[in-house]
């Protein structure tokens, strides 16, 4: 468990910026798949597996916050106030932090798989129910979209 | 660079050029990138928004040493299921038998609202078979309702039968199963007065 550990908690910190946010998400997704491994088969790999709890997890948390927060939404125009921001350790990742939490989450999930776990795109398929070439398009929508959200920041 | 999709100003797409960056693919067009200002500008622009993706990608993120711990001891307080257990169609809407009224009845001030007493069962059911060690309720199971709703407006007094895993003790699953339809009742349908009889009319081995 705890040679996955450092990945779930990677992916869901990226998707949901706040440290506190990614440790529950990840306790969550670890009790999940626990509960769920006797339904575990391996047609896929571990990893996988996991990541897709997480990931899901992750979607979940993130579809309930846009509940909670709707009255608020005007707070989230501002792009220098991020949760993601705290997350960001480092003055030169704190433009594309911000523009990787700009993303819908529909496109974060692809973007932080692909270009910060380095996952296939089969991988991703898998782990968000998608084909490659729909991976490749939602890709292809987020890297476009961060460059666009990148640059107020340089 | 500007909007998504966007044309440079020699008249080539952004888009080829975010992922000859973005997955070191080939240049599409290596003559006319040779040549363009505009393409070799965006180029640059692009190298150095990934070099900054890359550098976030290296970064060491860790989480709390006690995180697996804590999940740990979650686990252990939780019964393992042998299966996933997705809710069946019956579980969803149980059988039930209605006394009294046949819908909980709100009243507002620009209308009433009646909720029948199939949905007030159907969110206790759901609620009653999320806590670990329910193992089903037994209306699933035969064609007796497992379900009883007794209605008078805004107050309803609901009887769940239930069929619990042999093991921890019964009066404490009855409390967790009180306390969560309860909670559920009054959070989806709006009552006021619920009462939750818990019936355990089963008990059965996890295998």
């Amino acid at each position: 468990m705890r040679r996955h550990e450092s990945a779930a908690y990677r992916v869901a910190v990226r998707m949901l910026g706040r440290p506190a946010d990614a440790e529950e998400a990840v306790q969550d997704a670890f009790v999940a798949a626990w509960r769920a491994l006797p339904g575990f088969r391996a047609q896929s790999r571990f990893s996988t597996w996991m990541h897709r709890i997480t990931v899901n997890r992750c979607l979940t948390v993130i579809a309930g916050r846009r509940v909670l927060a709707a009255p608020l939404s005007g707070a989230e125009a501002d792009p220098g106030h991020g949760p993601l921001e705290a997350a960001a350790a480092r003055e030169g990742t704190r433009a594309v932090t911000a523009a990787i939490e700009s993303l819908t989450p529909e496109q974060r999930a692809p973007f932080v798989l692909r270009e910060l776990e380095g996952l296939s795109y089969d991988e991703i398929g898998e782990v968000l129910d998608l084909s490659p070439a729909a991976v490749k398009g939602r890709l292809h929508r987020a890297r476009l979209e961060l460059v666009e959200a990148v640059r107020p920041w340089r | 660079m500007s909007a998504p999709g966007a044309v440079l100003a020699c008249g080539r797409s952004l888009a080829p050029l975010v992922e000859q960056v973005a997955e070191g693919q080939p240049t599409v067009d290596p003559e006319h990138q040779a040549e363009c200002r505009h393409c070799r500008e965006a180029l640059v622009e692009l190298e150095a928004i990934w070099s900054e993706v890359g550098e976030l990608a290296r970064e060491d993120v860790r989480a709390r040493s006690d995180l697996v711990a804590a999940a740990m001891h979650r686990i252990r307080t939780v019964p393992r299921e042998r299966e996933p257990r997705p809710l069946s169609a019956s579980q969803v809407r149980p059988p039930v038998a209605t006394h009294g009224a046949r819908h909980a009845l709100l009243e507002g001030s620009g209308g009433s609202t009646r909720i029948a007493a199939g949905v007030l069962a159907a969110i206790a059911g759901a609620a009653a078979v999320a806590i670990p060690g329910v193992r089903a309720l037994v209306g699933d199971r035969s064609a007796e309702p497992a379900t009883h709703v007794e209605l008078d407006g805004m107050s309803v007094a609901i009887t769940l039968e239930l069929e619990a895993q042999l093991g921890p003790p019964l009066p404490a699953l009855a409390t967790a199963v009180r306390a969560a339809v309860l909670a559920e009742l009054v959070a989806q349908a709006g009552l006021a007065d619920v009462i939750v009889h818990v019936v355990v009319a089963n008990v059965a081995d996890a295998r």
